[in-house]
């Protein structure tokens, strides 16, 4: 299953190009389906909105440069993603100070997770335990961050994300299990 | 602990997993909506990063057009220079070769062949010549040798 198969079940409408393989009105339906999520995965990644928005486009550019290359192994949103993640990953190679900097300060983007109905006091302490969360999860390695946020945040099949990142379902277990008890470790150590 | 012993990593993974999962319920529940909302944009900024990819599309096709006209334009450039500064190959010197040395005796000779050989009319002065060494000739020989 080609990428113009995949869109055509996806967008029966849309009209194709023979030169091009897919034309300009279906890779502004694959954009509109899905940059939010796709802009979501790298902003969780980056914590940053300026190039979370600016790696988006890259990832869209890039999809575009290679929609021939697409064969339908997987779903366009996985191939997306994972073009995506790619990104992140070169980013973050230049990015290492940035990363620290922002382990050292906290994170100012985190929002506030205020329920409605929720007492001062109780919105108080999710805000602080939320702040943990994401804190902690600042500290593990890159591969395990982004398997943690596709699994609890993108609320991904551990399959999908073994797709997505092109490894061994056992081996996204394992990240995930190891990340996990990381996060409990220091949600232990606070109660204490 | 017998259990344990007989389980295999992958499983051991789930059940550790299943337990952090448990115990870390109340923030994990929180994360997707939470992430949500943090990358919650307006309708204009999705439109602005849509018309934004558009246009680096257009920007990197308008490049891939050019660079032929580009690399063209560069090889001619090269070419061009090759022509003005590498020095040009320079004629092999025309070397004149002397007409061998010939005695003047062998040239009255030669004449005297050609002659002989039915010579054209513009040659008969040259005729007249060699018949006035082959007369005086054997006269001066004798009168040199009386002398000796």
């Amino acid at each position: 299953m080609s990428i113009d198969t995949a869109l055509a079940n996806s967008l029966p409408t849309a009209a194709v190009t023979e030169e091009a393989g897919i034309s300009a009105e279906r890779f502004e339906q694959l954009m509109l389906q899905h940059q939010r999520r796709v802009y979501r995965v790298i902003y969780l990644l980056v914590r940053d909105a300026d190039a979370a928005d600016t790696l988006t486009q890259e990832c869209f550019l890039r999809a575009y440069q290679k929609r021939k290359g697409f064969r339908g192994e997987c779903k366009v949103e996985t191939w997306l993603l994972r073009i995506a993640v790619n990104l992140v990953r070169d980013h973050g190679k230049n990015r290492r100070v940035s990363f620290w900097r922002r382990l050292i300060q906290g994170d100012a983007n985190l929002p506030d997770p205020v329920s409605e109905g929720a007492t001062p006091e109780a919105a108080l302490l999710a805000k602080e335990e939320l702040q943990t969360v994401w804190s902690a999860v600042n500290s593990l390695s890159p591969q395990q961050r982004t398997i943690f946020f596709l699994r609890f945040s993108e609320e991904m099949p551990l399959a999908e994300i073994a797709a997505l990142l092109e490894i061994k379902t056992g081996t996204v277990k394992a990240q995930l299990a190891r990340a996990t008890g990381k996060l409990r470790e220091l949600k232990e150590k606070q109660w204490k | 602990m017998e259990m344990i012993r007989n389980l295999s990593n992958e499983e051991l993974s789930e059940l550790t997993l299943a337990s952090d999962e448990r115990f870390l319920q109340q923030e994990l529940t929180a994360l997707p909506a939470q992430a949500r909302e943090a990358a919650d944009r307006s309708d204009e900024f999705w439109a602005a990063q849509r018309a934004a990819v558009w246009s680096k599309i257009a920007g990197r096709e308008r490049a891939k057009l050019r660079r032929p006209v580009l690399v063209g334009a560069a090889a001619a450039a090269i070419i061009a220079i090759g022509i003005l500064f590498v020095p040009q190959k320079t004629k092999p010197a025309v070397t004149v070769v002397p007409p061998p040395a010939i005695s003047d005796q062998e040239l009255l000779i030669q004449v005297e062949r050609v002659v002989q050989s039915g010579a054209p009319a513009s040659l008969q002065p040259a005729g007249l010549l060699m018949q006035e060494v082959a007369q005086y000739a054997p006269t001066v020989q004798t009168k040199e040798s009386h002398e000796n």
